[in-house]
């Protein structure tokens, strides 16, 4: 994720934990996003551990309460935001038991506010039946960033649920947002493979290609090499429109790698793309391999090619005073 | 007291340094914003205690009481 947006979702965050709108916030631009998110944890820790005892209080009544009753008192005595600051204080199966009993509307509110750190037991409780409707709530309202926030603490299963219920571009938008990316290779693995086609169209349709590749970025190869395959296959104007992102916002150092990672049959359709036979492509696909230090990248790519290509390329890069580090790389890549 | 005790202070930890940079009155800012919300958030919850007691079973109203009250 590109450092503005990370800033802008850290932001949103902060803002909301804080009980105001991003704009009753202080410029926070030159500040480094990782710095904003610390804040925020430390602004957090500091709500939390304010109201202690209170809340701890709150936890232990709530054992002798019956679950329905709890459920009526958070609903219309609590709300959202208090719920949110007792639930860590609440033992995780009577927590679950409650929320089974609240709507998904509301629970969705609460979701808003939680702290999944605090709340992590509890959220590794949740079954798929809760899940599910909360997340297609959160969907519909395009509540990306607190989406994004939960996927680290819920179970397989419920993953599995929420994807079924959000679109295609509510996925991307989750996955470009996420604070765990580390757990975006796992997650992938649980989506159907017959939902990657569409993921893709939808990143063509909407212009979502950067969130598209930030996503590959974070898969395995092994994970990425079928997802590549499905990219080729797209039709060549869908192509063109990823060419055209990946020069606007030079993000050939994602896609290269993904077109090693492709079948050959995959990668020689790719490359009959007219996109990829673009003189100021293929210059800027050199420039970004010299850049990047992506030669092992560009070329299978090259070797998709039609000769009077390459030969394009190896004047463009012979011009650079590339054509070094071009030959290596053809050297010492087996054909 | 400076505006990165002042922000220390309600944050109750180290202010982090990339936060520490920023003027002192974007930094007043952020420590009137968390006293805000720590205010905020007593009031409310003791207005919901008070609120939610009403729901509880009689029989059950006078532990209850005892334990969110303490």
């Amino acid at each position: 994720m590109s450092a503005a947006l990370e800033r802008r979702a850290e932001t949103i965050k902060l803002a909301r934990l804080l009980g105001v709108g991003p704009e009753d916030l202080p410029d926070l631009d030159e500040v480094d996003p990782d710095q904003i998110r610390l804040l925020r944890e430390r602004a957090t820790d500091r709500l939390f551990d304010a109201s202690a005892g209170a809340l701890g209080a709150v936890g232990a009544a709530a054992r002798l309460v019956p679950s329905g009753i709890s459920a009526t008192i958070a609903e219309r005595a609590f709300g959202p935001l208090l719920c949110a600051r007792a639930a860590a204080a609440v033992d995780p199966a009577k927590a679950v038991d409650i929320a089974r009993r609240l709507e998904p509307e509301f629970l969705a509110d609460t979701a808003i506010e939680l702290d999944p750190r605090r709340v992590a037991a509890i959220l590794g409780a949740v079954p798929d039946s809760l899940a599910v409707p909360v997340a297609r709530v959160l969907g519909r309202r395009g509540e990306h960033v607190t989406m994004g926030r939960f996927l680290a603490y819920v179970s397989d299963a419920a993953i599995v649920g929420a994807m079924g219920v959000l679109d295609d571009e509510s996925m991307l938008r989750t996955a470009f947002v996420l604070e765990h990316k580390d757990r975006l290779d796992h997650a992938v693995a649980l989506l159907p493979a017959d939902r990657v086609p569409g993921v893709l169209r939808t990143a063509s349709d909407l212009g979502l290609w950067a969130e598209a590749l930030d996503l590959l970025d974070h898969l395995s190869e092994d994970r990425r090499g079928p997802i590549a395959d499905t990219l080729a296959s797209l039709d060549h104007e869908v192509i063109g429109q990823l060419v055209d992102t990946v020069c606007v916002h030079e993000l050939w150092e994602s896609l290269l790698p993904i077109v090693r990672l492709m079948a050959p049959p995959a990668r020689a359709r790719l490359a009959a793309a007219p996109a990829f036979h673009r003189p100021p492509v293929l210059s800027a696909i050199v420039a970004a391999a010299a850049a990047s230090d992506l030669w092992r990248d560009l070329v299978p790519l090259l070797a998709a090619l039609p000769d009077d290509l390459v030969a394009h390329v190896r004047e463009d890069a012979d011009r650079r005073g590339l054509i070094g580090e071009l030959d290596a790389a053809l050297a010492a890549t087996p054909s | 007291m400076s505006t990165a005790r002042t922000l220390a202070g309600e944050l109750g930890a180290d202010v982090p340094p990339g936060v520490a940079a920023l003027p002192d009155e974007a930094q007043d800012r952020l420590a009137t914003l968390i006293h805000q919300a720590r205010v905020r958030q007593a009031d409310a919850l003791e207005g919901a205690v008070q609120e939610g007691l009403g729901f509880v079973p009689r029989v059950l109203r006078g532990t209850i009481t005892r334990i969110v009250l303490r």
